[in-house]
This record gives C-alpha cells, sequence and structure tokens, in this order.
C-alpha cells in the first residue's frame, strides 16, 4: 500500500508539473528592469570590480543585478530559467560554456542577452544574429588580444632591455582563443628579429597553429638574441608549477610574460627570488586594473595591461538601450560585436591614476551621466564608447560630467 | 502457580507485541517522510513563487529539467545500491558517454546515432567498473573511484584533441525539436516505468535486494553476486546514457565541467527520496524520482531567497545528514529487514 502511495506521489509531481504548466499564463508583466548577471568567476579582482561597477550604476539608474556563478553549460541554462521564472528583463552573459544554447534558452523566454566580457565564434554568431533578444557582444577581439601580447613583449624589450623570458600561457594548453593569440602576440614579436623563430615558424598564423592547445617549447625556440628558459600553463599552481619557476628563473629567465593570472604568478616568483636570491625580477601581464595588480607592482610587476570596472559600461549599453525600445544595430542591421581597447599601466602610479578614476568610492568613468548619453544613441557613437583607451575615456568622462 | 506464570508469559508477549507495533509504527512514519517531505517542499515552493509574482509555468519547467537529469542517473543507480554495491563515477561517465555520442551524432548527422552511441558507452564504461572489480577481486566502489578519474582524464583529452576551446559542440538545430519539457517528461516516465517493471515485476529485482540485504545468504541461495552485479551495473549505464543524452538535448555544447554536479545530486536525491544506502531489500526504485524532484523543488524554492550556489550546498548537505539520522530511527529496533 505504502509503495503504491510513494508510486502515485512521484508520478503525482510529475502530473502537478504539467498542469501548473498548462495552467499558468505567462507572468512576465514586471517591467522593472532586473538584470541577470552570469559568470564563472566570482573571486577574482575583476569580477568583484564588475560587480562594484554594476551595483553602483544599477543604483543610480535603478536597475536591480543578480549575480549568479555557473559551471556548466546546463547549470547556465537553468539559472536563465530561474531568472525568467522571476521576471528578469535580461541577461548580462558573462559565463560562456554554451552561448547558442543559452541564449536560446533567454531568448525563448523573453529575456535580452549581451555578452560584455567574451564574443561569440563568427559560426556561432551567425546563429544568433537573427535572435531579437539577442543584443550583441563586446570584448577584446582576437587582433585586441594579439597587440597585447605583441605590446607587452615590445615594451620589456625595448624600454626594459630584456632578452631572457619566462612565459605564463594560461589556458593555452585548453586552446583558449583570447591566451593563445596573447601569446602569439608575445613570440611573433620576438620573432621580428631575422635569427628567431619558433619551430621553424615566424608568422601571426602559424604561431597560433603551434601554440594552440599545445603550449611553448622552450626547446623549439630559437634565436641569436633572446631566450626562453622556461614555459607553464595552466592554472594549478602547485609543486610542479613553483619547480618549473624556479628552474626558469634561476637560468636567467628573470622577465615574466604573462598572459593571465599575472598576480598570482607574481606572487610565487616573489617568493621564490626571496629564497633563491635571485634580483631584479619583472613581471608583466594582461589580465585586469585591479587594485591587486597595483599591489603587485611592489614586487616586481612592472607591466599591467586588461579591461577595468567601467569595461561593463558598454554591454550595459546595449541592454538599457532595447530595454528602452532604442536598439543598437550595426551598420547591416544585426547585434552588435565590437571590439574593446584595453588599458595599459607601466608603473604603479598609472596604475593608481587609473583605479582612482574607475572606483566604487571616488566614481566610475562609465557612470550614469556618461551612460545615459550613449543609451539609445548610434551606432557609431556606441563604437566610440568601445574604442576608448584610458585618455579617451577619461574625455568621455569629462565631456558628459560637466 | 502454573495459571499465574502463564498470565505473565501472556502479558510479556503482549508487552513485546505493542513494543513491536510501536516499532513498527514508528518505522512506517519514517518511511513516509520523503513523501511528506517532497510534498512540503513543492507546496513551499508554490506558495512562495505566488507570493514573489513568480512564473510558475517557467519554475516548473526548470524543476522537471533539474529533476530529469538527476532522476535518470539516479533512478539507474538504484540497482547498484539495492544489490549492495556503490559508484562514484556516474558522473564522469555521463560526460565521457555524452562527448562520444556528441562526436557520432556530429560525424552522422543521426540523432537515433547519437542516443545509441550515449547508452552504448554508458553501460560499456559501467560494466568494465564492475568487470574491473570482479578480474581484481576489489570492492566495486574502489575501482569505481580510480575509474572516475580515468575516465575524467579522458574527456579532458577528448576535449583537447577534438574541440574547440575545450568543448565539443554538437550543433543546436539538430537537437532543438527535443529541447523541450514534454521530451523530459516522457523521458523520465517511461525509464521509471521500465525500471520499476524491471525492479518490481522480475526475479532480478529480488535477487538485487537479497543480493544487497544478506549477501552470505544469497550465495548459498544460488545467487551468482559477480553476475547479477555485471546486470545491475548495465542496467544503471542505460540511465547514464539516456541522462548524457539529454544533457545534450538541453545543452549542446559540452566541456570539462558538463555534468559535474550529477554524481554527488545523484545520491543527495536517493537518500532524500528514502532509499536505503546499504542496499538490500528496503530499496526502492521510485525513491530516485521522488528524491529528484525533492531536490529540484528545494533548489528552486531557496533560489526565491538567496542566490549563490554555494548556500544550497551547505543547506542540501545538512539536509543529507538530517535525513540519513532520521532513518537510522526507524531502523535501530529491527535486526533483520523485510
Amino acid at each position: 500500500m505504502k509503495k503504491l502511495i510513494s508510486m502515485f506521489v512521484a508520478i503525482a509531481c510529475l502530473l502537478s508539473c504539467t498542469f501548473a504548466m498548462s495552467a499558468c499564463s505567462d507572468n512576465n508583466a514586471n517591467k522593472s528592469y532586473k538584470i541577470g548577471v552570469l559568470r564563472e568567476d566570482d573571486s577574482s579582482g575583476e569580477a568583484a570590480a564588475w560587480e562594484e561597477y554594476l551595483e553602483s550604476v544599477g543604483k543610480s539608474m535603478n536597475i536591480t543585478f543578480d549575480f549568479t556563478t555557473t559551471s556548466s553549460s546546463e547549470s547556465e541554462v537553468s539559472a536563465i530559467n530561474t531568472y525568467a521564472s522571476k521576471g528578469y528583463d535580461g541577461i548580462l552573459l558573462f559565463s560562456d560554456d554554451d552561448v547558442i544554447a543559452s541564449v536560446n534558452a533567454a531568448a525563448g523566454k523573453k529575456m535580452y542577452v549581451v555578452l560584455p566580457t567574451g564574443h561569440p565564434t563568427d559560426e556561432q554568431y551567425n546563429q544568433l544574429k537573427d535572435i531579437p533578444y539577442y543584443l550583441g557582444s563586446v570584448a577584446p577581439v582576437d587582433d585586441t588580444e594579439y597587440q597585447a601580447g605583441y605590446d607587452m613583449a615590445k615594451f620589456f624589450v625595448e624600454t626594459k632591455g630584456q632578452k631572457n623570458f619566462t612565459i605564463f600561457g594560461g589556458a593555452t594548453c585548453y586552446a583558449v582563443s583570447m591566451h593563445v593569440q596573447r601569446l602569439a602576440g608575445i613570440l611573433a614579436y620576438l620573432c621580428e628579429d631575422s635569427g628567431t623563430s619558433y619551430d621553424g615558424v615566424k608568422t601571426r598564423e602559424e604561431l597560433v597553429g603551434k601554440v594552440a592547445g599545445a603550449g611553448v617549447d622552450p626547446l623549439k625556440f630559437t634565436s641569436s638574441v633572446y631566450s626562453i628558459k622556461g614555459y607553464m600553463d595552466g592554472f594549478a599552481f602547485d609543486d610542479a608549477f613553483s619547480t618549473k619557476l624556479t628552474n626558469s628563473l634561476t637560468a636567467g629567465g628573470t622577465c615574466i610574460l604573462t598572459v593571465g593570472a599575472g598576480d598570482a604568478v607574481t606572487g610565487i616568483a616573489f617568493g621564490i627570488s626571496q629564497g633563491a636570491k635571485i634580483e631584479n625580477i619583472m613581471v608583466g601581464g594582461v589580465d585586469a586594473i585591479t587594485s591587486a595588480y597595483a599591489d603587485s607592482f611592489d614586487i616586481g610587476y612592472t607591466y599591467d595591461c586588461g579591461k577595468f570596472a567601467s569595461a561593463m559600461g558598454p554591454g550595459l549599453v546595449l541592454m538599457m538601450s532595447a530595454l528602452e525600445g532604442k536598439k543598437i544595430v550595426d551598420n547591416d542591421g544585426n547585434a552588435p560585436k565590437v571590439g574593446m581597447s584595453y588599458w595599459v599601466a607601466t608603473s604603479k602610479e598609472e596604475l593608481n591614476d587609473m583605479l582612482k578614476s574607475d572606483n566604487k568610492t571616488d566614481g566610475f568613468c562609465y557612470n550614469k551621466e556618461v551612460l545615459d548619453h550613449f543609451i539609445g544613441n548610434t551606432y557609431e557613437e556606441f563604437l566610440k564608447l568601445c574604442s576608448a583607451d584610458y585618455s579617451d575615456a577619461v574625455e568621455i568622462f569629462n565631456e558628459y560630467n560637466k | 502457580m502454573p495459571v499465574k506464570t502463564k498470565s505473565s508469559e501472556v502479558l510479556a508477549s503482549d508487552a513485546s507485541l505493542e513494543a513491536r507495533r510501536k516499532a513498527l509504527f514508528v518505522q512506517r512514519i519514517v518511511s513516509m517522510i520523503p513523501l511528506f517531505a517532497c510534498i512540503l517542499l513543492g507546496g513551499m515552493y508554490i506558495i512562495s513563487a505566488l507570493a514573489n509574482g513568480y512564473d510558475l509555468r517557467i519554475g516548473f519547467e526548470v524543476i522537471i529539467s533539474n529533476a530529469t537529469l538527476v532522476g535518470l542517473v539516479a533512478t539507474g543507480a538504484t540497482y547498484i545500491f539495492a544489490s549492495g554495491s556503490f559508484d562514484l563515477s556516474l558522473g564522469s561517465n555521463m560526460l565521457l558517454s555524452a562527448i562520444i555520442g556528441g562526436a557520432v551524432g556530429i560525424q552522422t548527422g543521426s540523432i537515433w546515432a547519437m542516443v545509441l552511441a550515449c547508452i552504448a558507452v554508458a553501460v560499456t564504461l559501467s560494466v568494465l567498473n564492475a568487470l574491473l572489480a570482479s578480474f581484481f577481486n576489489l570492492p566495486v566502489f574502489i575501482m569505481t573511484i580510480v575509474m572516475m578519474n580515468v575516465y575524467g582524464s579522458i574527456s579532458t583529452l577528448l576535449f583537447t584533441t577534438l574541440g574547440t576551446n575545450a568543448k565539443i559542440s554538437v550543433p543546436f538545430a539538430m537537437v532543438t525539436a527535443l529541447n523541450n519539457t514534454w521530451f523530459r517528461i516522457a523521458l523520465i516516465v517511461a525509464f521509471e516505468l521500465f525500471c520499476c517493471f524491471i525492479f518490481y515485476l522480475l526475479k532480478i529485482g529480488r535477487k538485487q535486494k537479497f543480493l544487497g540485504g544478506n549477501p552470505f545468504c544469497a550465495r548459498l541461495s544460488g545467487i551468482k553476486p559477480k553476475t547479477l552485479t555485471v546486470i545491475s551495473f548495465a542496467l544503471a549505464g542505460i540511465g547514464i546514457g539516456l541522462a548524457s543524452f539529454a544533457m545534450i538535448v538541453e545543452t549542446p555544447t559540452l566541456s570539462a565541467s558538463s555534468g559535474s554536479s550529477v554524481g554527488m545530486n545523484m545520491l543527495i536525491a536517493l537518500v532524500f527520496g528514502g532509499m536505503n544506502m546499504n542496499g538490500g531489500p528496503g530499496s526502492r526504485m521510485y525513491s530516485a524520482l521522488l528524491g529528484a524532484f525533492s531536490m529540484a523543488f528545494l533548489d528552486s524554492f531557496m533560489n526565491i531567497f538567496v542566490t549563490g550556489s554555494w548556500y544550497l550546498q551547505i543547506v542540501k548537505g545538512v539536509l543529507f545528514v538530517v535525513v540519513v539520522f532520521l532513518f537510522t530511527i526507524g531502523k535501530r529496533s529491527r535486526l533483520l529487514q523485510r
């Protein structure tokens, strides 16, 4: 009897779900601006800066932001559906486990989606661009990533006179495009020297093909001018990582070029250098403009390139324009896929200036006044906001905060 | 004098009978807790959602979606637990099955080939666990811990060799027609009925419960434990294969983290559903489905009030311990389970 009752209840659960789905009409009548943010990283300085920016701007613009940390494509879709059931208006999709499924899940529930930190591939974009609820993506494109790596290597060679390097390739071993391009940029600059090549190749396309998913083998780097003393990738900063880094530093590779997690690498390198009495360690990185990196300047960090707190501004402009009925589209009438510039600091003072102009206490660079100008404005105006480097961003701030 | 002795015997017998009745009553009440919990959680969710003006239709879609994936794996795993075994590699098995099934789907363009590949791989990997454990004469759960890492490593290798940006993407258009709640309901109901049929109406179900309850007596009764274990794992593999297919249908891009929470959620769902983790005659096939819905209701209920999966994991962990404790109360008075 008990068995029968239990089975009945289990089946009844299914049936009640079914009836409830049929009986309930759409309840998305709530028009207040509520935006869900899906992210994989909720602990880095970059993530914290973005959260502070969105909450601060949200407060002044009457937008509620709610953050969910996801770890897989199914948790991404589940979170989107949960936001839909709560009557949310849009999704800022930082995580990208399954862009197509996530955008379709949101569009199916009539929620707008913006990708403010990454781009879909060309193949994915073709599947997304006609979905009316997909509003576009704003983030550094491959060319920007490549240039960031290239400029960093150039800085250390030409300004700092470095020739012996240790390289940290981040997620290159997983063929993550962003890190692959940055690494290719580093190698491409070094390979501009006539006697330098990596595994017999020198050009960007060839270098990308060599390092994607494989990383760099220092033995394959041939040069009469430069040397790569050691290479590490992945984000397991364990004993094996420390051993490799120690070997590379003691072999003379005291200039460390990182394509991500530069603060973590700097901390470990500093510890090793103290123990092994290695001097003049300098680290450069492409990652983020955050206070954690400012602190790293005290222990060897020398060059910081990356996204900043207000980098969420353009994505928010796309979202708010659509919510206010003035959707921004590109010249072909499709959802924009726009590149964004990085900010670059080569000293602690410079980085602190950037942080001072873009923080919670003193105010953000792309504050309400700036966003108000761009929301619902033209695509050309929108491009100006996206392409601004630090000095442009300061000009934009001054123009709309008189 | 003899009358007095008889009377005291009768009294003692009556007292014993009364104690036994009381114990049975407690046992019955305790065994009904999963049912009450599911109804309570469902009611709490509906009331809270309505009070906050949430869309119940979408809310139930989320609940069914979450319950389906966990329910498929947990229902299949019931065979393993009922026969007294344990498998920790279910999540990594599901991911590897999905990768190979997805790759077959991409190559052939056939959804049938994809679902068959998912099931075939999942059954093969599941049986491999049982066979290796038999071959090395190790407890099965030890072998599944080893294989969990092996399957996880193979998956990572496949992502870097077959995938782009460490991901494998099945064309969305290929599965979009099935990506709806009705398909998920049909899948879970069909598999539940299939499993209940085998578990309750065929000899093999009784043998599994017997083996889980008392392996020594089962062996003396002519049951072959190793053969039965292999069959249990094969049946569990069908559930894993279907779950991996359901996962592809909902999120066609697979990455190393796909299905990562399923293994643990499956265990919690079984406990929430009232499954005896030691197996044996107390095992119930419908426990998995009941537990999966309880967990999905709990997830949705908590999502109304808090955000952040950490709170949810803590609450689930606490409830897991409480439920296990409650079940131990009901079982203390009985030496032999029936």
